[in-house]
């Protein structure tokens, strides 16, 4: 399958203002010290044509900052990113211009992403007109008419502002907005974990029919490991800016290799009252991202570290067929 | 049986508003058994806040009315200001869901911790001083001491929500309220708060309400739980029976509609339609809208709650049967 998205050694960083104290003496004088969030630190990974590939990890690992500089909302410091192939340079606005209709993203809070003082039909509307997707007005609304039918909201709504619609009815209209411009890759950042539980069902079901209506690519930043597993079909696990393990969903649902993953896995509160995994757990909490640890970053938590995690990152390695652990330990248990 | 240590029967609270009444909670009646997590469960504006906070007067701008609100042997809806400020912290304790903002940045932890302590107790400074250091490593704050003097702003979130736990147990109340306490939470972090207040719970004999939208949260740490929509109560009971069993409509449209971990669905259970708004709620069963097994009495009519076996309640002419 042809792969619509490739990430290579993504790494973002973030400025903070320095202050007084940030400085190095050093032989050659006082220096400034540029102190930096390191919000994803070499991030790989692909997306094949019509596939949900699931980025998982607690607040602050970074797995939003990875969707915003996808979509180059933020400006990454080093790595590709491949959009079929190619990368797009912000210089050319054509390409770019492409580039942003070729990949939409949907929001984690329907209240704060559609404009209070614009009606639904300008909301939906703004982009087909932008991109001169429909030539003339009248067209612009036709199209707007057919999204809302497909996301299943009515027709007359249209004249409505967004205060006028619950939580999930104004997803369902981010959902719209996003497909109007006929996208290859959805970008959904935790598109449900705002909405109610009843609600929640419907937006997950809408969004898998219209990834198999439109042969849509989905990338799903997500941390509610139940609706990661009913989605996907391969996930990432993040952990401080980094991927710790990745592959596809059943292998890592079935057997976490990593101790990160494990914990988390063992952490989910499962209605059914038994949790499959062995229970472990987590101790303290996860370190400042401005001074990572060193060696791997997980070594300050895991019960499994020793002096070479200390001093050395793992790298990320297949263990078996597309199942990537970044892991010195992986094949030990607890 | 045992006399539970809290009774509410027939609770309403209504705010009146610009658009009409509202009806945040009516007619809901639950109970609280000595040493037990009770669980209420509902999606938002279901009005499982209001209710918790009805007890303890903290709703501002409502009307609450009730025919029974008792605490012990205490009648709640009776107390003045002044007693039930006696009672609120020393006796029944909240915690709130955001551990941001519920702490001042501007105090320190020991402060604030104090503050309860001053109000409740007579203890004199240095036995204060004992008793703060003993919360904070009870609730597993390492190095106690120095961190009374440390800013909320130094702590993590899952760190604050145990500093709101240890204030919340100052005092030693008989009752905990929880809010949906792990709600702004990462999952790890959520399954060790978790774990403390049920010790907390379970080891010193305390009661606790356990507010939350999370059913998983519900069916791992409850032992028995009251399903709200829309301002009523639909059923209730032991929590592994109604999980297991639900046997109200809405309660298995819920419990379906969520991702199940050990199941690989092609598509998930939806509930149609949404929740009624508060100012305008149907006149019979409030889930008849949205109910697969509607009929037309449950337009017209109110559902009676009724009482089944193994205290389980339910308000539901045509409840789901067993097998």
């Amino acid at each position: 399958m042809e792969k619509i998205l490739e990430v290579k050694n993504l790494v973002v960083e973030y400025p903070l203002k320095s202050g007084i104290l940030d400085f190095k003496v050093s032989k050659s004088g006082i220096s400034r010290l540029r102190p930096v969030v390191h919000a994803v630190n070499d991030v790989s990974f692909s997306i094949k044509q019509g596939e949900v590939f699931a980025l998982v990890g607690e607040s602050g690992c970074g797995k939003s900052t990875v969707a915003k500089a996808i979509v180059k909302l933020i400006d990454k410091k080093s790595g590709q990113i491949l959009f079929r192939g190619d990368e797009t340079s912000a210089e050319n606005q054509d390409s770019l211009n492409e580039f942003r209709r070729n990949i939409q993203m949907i929001f984690q809070d329907p209240y704060s992403s559609l404009n209070p003082r614009q009606k639904v039909k300008d909301i939906i509307g703004e982009p087909i007109a932008y991109h001169r997707i429909r030539p003339n007005k009248a067209s612009v609304l036709q199209l707007v008419s057919e999204l809302m039918e497909k996301v299943g909201l009515s027709n007359e709504m249209m004249e409505r502002y967004p205060h006028q619609f619950s939580g999930g009815q104004r997803q369902r209209i981010g959902i719209a907005r996003a497909l109007s411009m006929n996208p290859s890759l959805i970008i959904a950042d935790e598109p449900v974990s705002a909405l109610d539980v009843s609600i929640q069902a419907q937006i997950l079901n809408l969004l898998m029919d219209l990834k198999d209506e439109f042969n849509l690519s989905i990338l799903m930043i997500a941390h509610d490991l139940s609706v990661v597993k009913h989605i996907s079909d391969r996930i990432g696990i993040m952990y401080l800016g980094k991927i710790v393990e990745s592959g596809e969903k059943d292998q890592i649902f079935a057997e976490p290799k990593h101790p990160y993953t494990r914990a988390l896995f063992s952490a989910i509160p499962i209605i059914e009252d038994t949790n499959p995994y062995d229970p472990i757990e987590i101790i303290g909490e996860v370190p400042s991202a401005r001074m990572l640890p060193s060696g791997c970053f997980y070594h300050t938590r895991c019960p499994l570290a020793d002096e070479k995690c200390i001093a050395m990152h793992p790298e990320l390695v297949d263990i078996d067929d597309d199942h990537f652990v970044s892991c010195y330990h992986w094949q030990k248990q607890f | 049986m045992q006399r539970p240590i809290l009774e509410v029967k027939n609770l309403s609270t209504t705010f009146h508003t610009f658009r009409g009444v509202i009806h945040a909670v009516s007619g809901v009646s639950f109970h609280l058994n000595e040493g037990e997590i009770l669980g209420i469960v509902g999606e938002s504006g279901s009005g499982k806040t209001v209710a918790n906070l009805s007890l303890l007067h903290l709703v501002e701008g409502g009307v609450v009315q009730a025919d029974v609100m008792r605490y012990q042997d205490i009648d709640l809806s009776s107390l003045k200001e002044k007693e039930m400020e006696k009672l609120r912290g020393a006796e029944i304790s909240m915690i709130f869901q955001d551990p941001m903002s519920s702490l001042n940045p501007l105090y320190t932890i020991g402060h604030q911790i104090e503050e309860s302590l001053k109000l409740h107790t007579k203890l004199n400074r240095k036995e204060r001083r004992a008793r703060m250091i003993d919360l904070l490593s009870k609730v597993g704050i390492s190095d106690p001491e120095s961190r009374l003097k440390s800013y909320p702003f130094q702590y993590s979130g899952g760190m604050r929500q145990r500093i709101i736990i240890a204030i919340a147990l100052a005092v030693n109340p008989k009752i905990i309220i929880a809010d949906e306490p792990t709600t702004a939470l990462d999952v790890t972090v959520q399954a060790q708060v978790l774990r403390l207040l049920t010790d907390l719970i379970h080891n010193e004999s305390r009661s606790m309400i356990l507010i939350t939208h999370d059913l998983g949260v519900v069916s791992k740490t409850t032992d028995r739980v009251v399903v709200m929509y829309a301002g009523k109560a639909m059923e209730s009971g032991i929590t592994k029976d109604v999980i297991h069993e639900p046997m109200h409509p809405y309660t298995d449209g819920l419990l379906r509609s969520i991702p199940r971990f050990h199941e690989n669905q092609e598509r998930l259970y939806q509930i149609p339609g949404m929740v009624p708004r508060a100012y305008d709620l149907p006149k019979g069963c409030r889930f008849e809208p949205r109910c697969p097994k509607a009929q037309p009495i449950c337009k017209n009519e109110e559902p009676p709650v009724r009482k089944m076996s193994n205290g389980r309640e339910i308000a539901c002419f045509f409840p789901i049967s067993k097998g």
